[in-house]
């Protein structure tokens, strides 16, 4: 069992590294392959996704913690509670950035996929992010189960755990392989494969995490389980447009 | 500032770092390390003091611009819309699909 301790002062410093990493690869990435939008649309789309990322991750992130909420509520501290540290989640950031940047690109008539430039920035930058919840241990609420296992880690109270932080980074290494292949994808495929990958990984290893269920899945797999499903929908009726577009182009 | 909020990019930049900031400034994933009830293990830290100033900075700030932002977005739409210039937030496909045109000799 590997002594980790519980470091949370550091997990801002982790995540603003993140951020810097992610901003970085996409910097990289537009230079390199363009950009299918103008640099003011660009910027719009991230704001949307910035700010829709965090509405998300906030929401999601409180009401993991429902009871919390409503003795705030009752307390009518709810406006203090919105504003104090602590209580996010990726994939609530991850939701609600994809719907700020549906909304902003329906406001603006952007009509082409703008997801793609973000796929492999958002590995990175989960992955670094990672690394810093992985050291605030304990207090990030994000450490797995009890195990055995001789890779687990102690975070401070003596019990070994899953390091699932780590097994996350692994993973994103590989999404971040398979979303950056010089395959010839359609416009939005590599941002779709990012999401529904990231989504169904965590629907997977959230089993490993001690969080109260809900019906036999806790509140993130259920925002998992409803962001694949309607990532297939958009999927599946896309693919009916195209088959019906070509049909329209080969009979008139 | 009337350049500053005449420029939707930069107004735009400006969003996008107040709303990372205040995301920084929250700090850990989990609610429960902060709720009166946790663990007294942990504690407080100078850390816990710069991300409150993050957030309350963060937060002012997004107040102040982002319905800035959204108030030029549908000012500049319901404009264009009238006038058929361009599209909100910036250059419209067309104008896109003129730039990557070869130039006409």
């Amino acid at each position: 069992m590997l002594p980790i301790g519980s470091h949370p002062a550091l997990h801002p410093v982790l995540e603003a590294l993140a951020y810097a990493a992610g901003y970085a690869v996409y910097r990289l990435s537009r230079a390199r392959y363009g950009d299918v939008v103008a640099e003011p649309q660009r910027w719009a789309v991230l704001a949307a996704a910035a700010v829709g990322a965090l509405a998300g991750s906030r929401l999601l992130g409180l009401a993991e913690h429902w009871p919390a909420v409503r003795a705030a509520w009752e307390s009518r501290r709810l406006f203090a509670l919105m504003v104090s540290p602590g209580g996010k989640t990726i994939v609530g950031g991850l939701l609600g950035g994809w719907l700020g940047v549906e909304l902003i690109k329906r406001a603006s008539g952007i009509r082409r996929r703008t997801g793609d430039l973000f796929a492999l920035p958002l590995c990175v930058g989960i992955a670094v992010g990672r690394i810093g919840c992985f050291i605030a241990g304990l207090a990030d609420d994000t450490c797995g189960k009890a195990t055995q296992l001789p890779w687990a880690v102690d975070f401070g109270d003596g019990i070994g755990r899953h390091p699932v932080q780590l097994y996350e980074i692994v993973f994103l290494a590989l999404l971040g392989f398979v979303v950056s292949t010089k395959a010839d994808l359609p416009e939005g495929a590599r941002f779709r494969i990012f999401l529904c990958g990231y989504l169904a990984w965590r629907l997977a290893i959230d089993f490993l995490k001690p969080q109260p269920l809900i019906a036999g899945l806790n509140l993130i797999q259920w925002a998992c389980a409803v962001g694949i499903l309607i990532l297939g929908t958009t999927f599946v009726v896309d693919l009916r447009i195209k088959r019906n577009n070509l049909h329209e182009q080969v009979y008139g | 500032m009337s350049k500053f909020m005449a420029d939707r990019s930069l107004l735009a930049k400006t969003v996008t770092v107040f709303a990372i900031a205040f995301g920084i400034g929250l700090g850990l994933c989990g609610l429960s390390y902060v709720l009166p009830s946790s663990d007294e293990e942990f504690h407080t830290d100078w850390l816990s003091g710069v991300s409150l100033l993050i957030i309350v900075l963060s937060f002012l700030g997004l107040v102040v611009t982002l319905p800035i932002w959204a108030i030029r977005g549908i000012i500049g739409s319901s404009t264009e819309k009238t006038s058929g210039a361009q599209t909100l937030f910036g250059d419209s496909e067309q104008e896109l699909k003129d730039k990557d045109q070869p130039p006409r000799e």
